[in-house]
């Protein structure tokens, strides 16, 4: 090296600021592949077992009433799936979307903040225990009026569910709600239209692919929820039963329940009632994602 | 916007209105049920011809006896069944359930040794050693002893119990206590006994799942899961000294041995004395139980009727290797009898 020259090589401290970025960024790297992989292989496994037994008997027959016989369907399973899921957002969408309007719109800012932190910490609380809790509240005990209580129930089910979506929905709406700029209430403010108008006709339909996005991915976490049924919506019979006052059958429990069996049949409907419940939370959230990003171009808020 | 929002919010009542119209359609009356897996076979046959006689559907859920006895203890059905009387302690939590013979059956013990013949015999004593663990090899002398000729592997037996409260297990121990003095005092009769040896599984399904799985493997489960799982099953050892297969005839020998029926309806079927030459020595009635005062007696009523008469044609019941209940006529008598104790609210 002549003397006087730079050298545009890295050296001593350098050198070694270069390697550990290396090893960072190799690392990291590492790690977002593995995830992707977990994903793929959990797919792959589970539906290449599963494949098999999808047929159209599979989703519009319920379980064989003959014990020799043919193997039969999950239709109870969808069903009841889908009552729960949609008890669930009747009682959680309308909670959690009010719920976030007061915090960003109407709350102060030291309130606001207790019930985000309550929120976080219900959103954290085990799913066992909003089935024990929601035992003890309304299967355990009459409820007067709507028909339930004292005997397991779809609502039952439903409103543990919708327990464990309330955290979702609140916290997501609030993020688009903040995401909504200012000049558009302050706009409505100048033509003289009050808060609540400005709320309902200004502020809500501008989130709304926001709240959907949120509403979305809180369905399809409730979808795929098994623990807070187990004390709400267990003991259901094997026909397709539209009621929701009776107890029904669910995607989750029926794949404990079939894996636990001893006819292989019944292990590959687990596997293809498994199949079938990762896709619908793989369309969803993947849905979800396209209406945020949707709303996101609407507001100008691209990234 | 805000005609999207209104959209949203009329497809979701949309929603709503035909899922409450269609509940209320296609079911006006449901009557829940939950209990015995043994018997839950039989129940899935009876529910569509239910269904079609009196337009009303049953919905069964086989969460084992114990769990079906709490299930009706507490009010969350309308009937629970268990192949297990209820014993003391349940009765009284539950002052006014009462419980009612609605079908016959067996327990058979099921076996899986490869290389073994379709032939085994045991009796008691042997079998409840197996469980209690002092004979753990299938080439034990004692085995060999009953089994004359069969070349039985040097393979190491491993037990398979019911993990979940069960009337098979009641019925399979209730027998056990009454050959073995040494199963009686140490374990005893129970829905969930206490076995010193072997592996658990939930449901008979998990059972015979179980026995299927593990080689050298020995359970009870009941005939109609043995033979749907292909697994091989015992010949048992009655008290006249004969070695006898679960079959109708078996079963309806032990049935017909006994002659009164106490008020409670508390059957006991195993072992039975000597006179019955033919009978099976692990049959066990299997009880409807339900409370006196139900919002649905009158389809309570229909049903359990429907259940110990037509039931009990062959189309349902023999197919499943389920005995007819007639076959000891004082015990039809005495379930109809019963039944009538149903009133409404």
């Amino acid at each position: 090296m002549e003397p006087g020259a730079i050298s545009l090589r890295a050296s001593g401290r350098g050198r070694r600021r270069l390697l550990v970025n290396r090893v960072a960024e190799g690392t990291a790297v590492l790690a977002a592949v593995l995830a992707i992989v977990v994903l793929a292989i959990v797919i792959w496994s589970v539906g290449s077992r599963g494949i098999g037994a999808i047929n159209l008997d599979f989703f519009v027959k319920g379980p064989s009433s003959d014990f020799f016989g043919g193997d039969g369907g999950i239709a109870p399973a969808l069903v009841g799936s889908l009552l729960l899921v949609g008890v669930a957002t009747l009682i959680a969408l309308p909670t959690g979307v009010l719920t976030a309007i007061f915090v960003s719109e109407f709350a102060s800012v030291s309130i606001g903040r207790q019930i985000r932190l309550w929120l976080d910490v219900l959103n954290g609380f085990p799913s066992i225990v909003i089935g024990i809790f929601v035992f003890t509240l309304a299967v355990k005990t009459k409820v007067p009026v709507l028909g339930i209580g004292h005997h397991q129930s779809a609502v039952a089910g439903g409103f543990a569910l919708a327990v464990i979506m309330l955290p979702l929905v609140a916290r997501s709406t609030m993020e688009v709600l903040r995401l909504v700029p200012n000049h558009l209430r302050e706009a409505s403010y100048a033509l003289g239209v009050s808060k609540w108008q400005t709320v309902l006709r200004v502020v809500l339909p501008t989130s709304f692919g926001g709240i959907l996005t949120g509403t979305t991915l809180a369905v399809a976490r409730a979808a795929g929820e098994t623990a807070p049924l187990l004390f709400t919506c267990a003991i259901a019979g094997q026909i397709v039963d539209w009621n929701p006052t009776h107890s029904v059958q669910s995607i989750p429990l029926t794949i404990y329940l079939d894996s636990e069996s001893a006819d292989p049949a019944l292990h590959q409907q687990a596997w293809a009632a498994a199949f079938v419940l990762i896709l619908f939370v793989l369309v969803t959230s993947l849905t979800a994602r396209l209406l945020l990003e949707r709303s996101r171009k609407k507001l100008g808020l691209q990234r | 916007m805000t005609k999207r929002f209104s959209i949203l919010i009329a497809a979701v009542a949309a929603v709503l209105l035909a899922a409450t119209a269609a509940g209320a359609k296609s079911t006006d009356t449901t009557i829940t049920g939950a209990g015995s897996t043994f018997v839950q076979p039989l129940v899935a046959a009876w529910t569509p011809a239910i269904g079609k006689a009196f337009g009303y559907s049953v919905q069964y859920s086989g969460v084992g006896s114990g769990a079906g006895i709490a299930a009706i203890t507490a009010n969350q059905v309308d009937f629970g069944a268990s192949d297990a009387p209820l014993n003391t302690a349940q009765q009284s939590a539950c002052p006014d359930c009462i419980q009612i013979p609605w079908a016959l059956s067996a327990t058979a013990v099921a076996y899986n040794v490869p290389g073994a013949p379709a032939h085994i015999n045991l009796d008691g004593t042997t079998i409840s050693k197996i469980f209690l663990g002092t004979i753990s090899n299938w080439n034990d002398p004692a085995i060999s002893a009953l089994n004359k000729g069969a070349n039985l592997p040097d393979l190491k037996i491993t037990p398979v119990f019911r993990s979940d409260g069960s009337g098979t297990s009641y019925n399979f121990t209730d027998y056990l206590s009454s050959v073995n003095a040494t199963w009686k005092t140490k374990i005893g009769t129970s829905t969930q006994p206490a076995f010193p040896a072997g592996q658990g599984a939930k449901g008979s399904s998990g059972v015979a799942g179980l026995i299927s799985r593990t080689n050298g493997s020995i359970g009870y489960v009941d005939v109609a899961y043995a033979i749907k799982n292909h697994i091989k099953f015992a010949a048992v050892r009655n008290k006249a000294g004969k070695f006898l297969f679960p079959s109708l005839r078996r079963i309806e020998a032990a049935a017909t041995a006994y002659t009164t029926v106490p008020a409670n309806n508390e059957l006991h079927i195993v072992n039975p004395p000597k006179s019955a030459a033919l009978a099976y020595p692990i049959s066990t009635y299997t009880y409807i139980i339900v409370h006196k005062k139900s919002a649905h007696a009158p389809e309570l009523r229909k049903m359990i009727f429907w259940a110990l008469t037509q039931g009990q044609g062959s189309q349902f019941a023999a197919k499943l290797t389920f005995a007819k209940l007639s076959t000891n006529k004082k015990v039809l008598v005495a379930a109809e009898k019963t039944l009538k104790q149903i009133q409404g609210v």
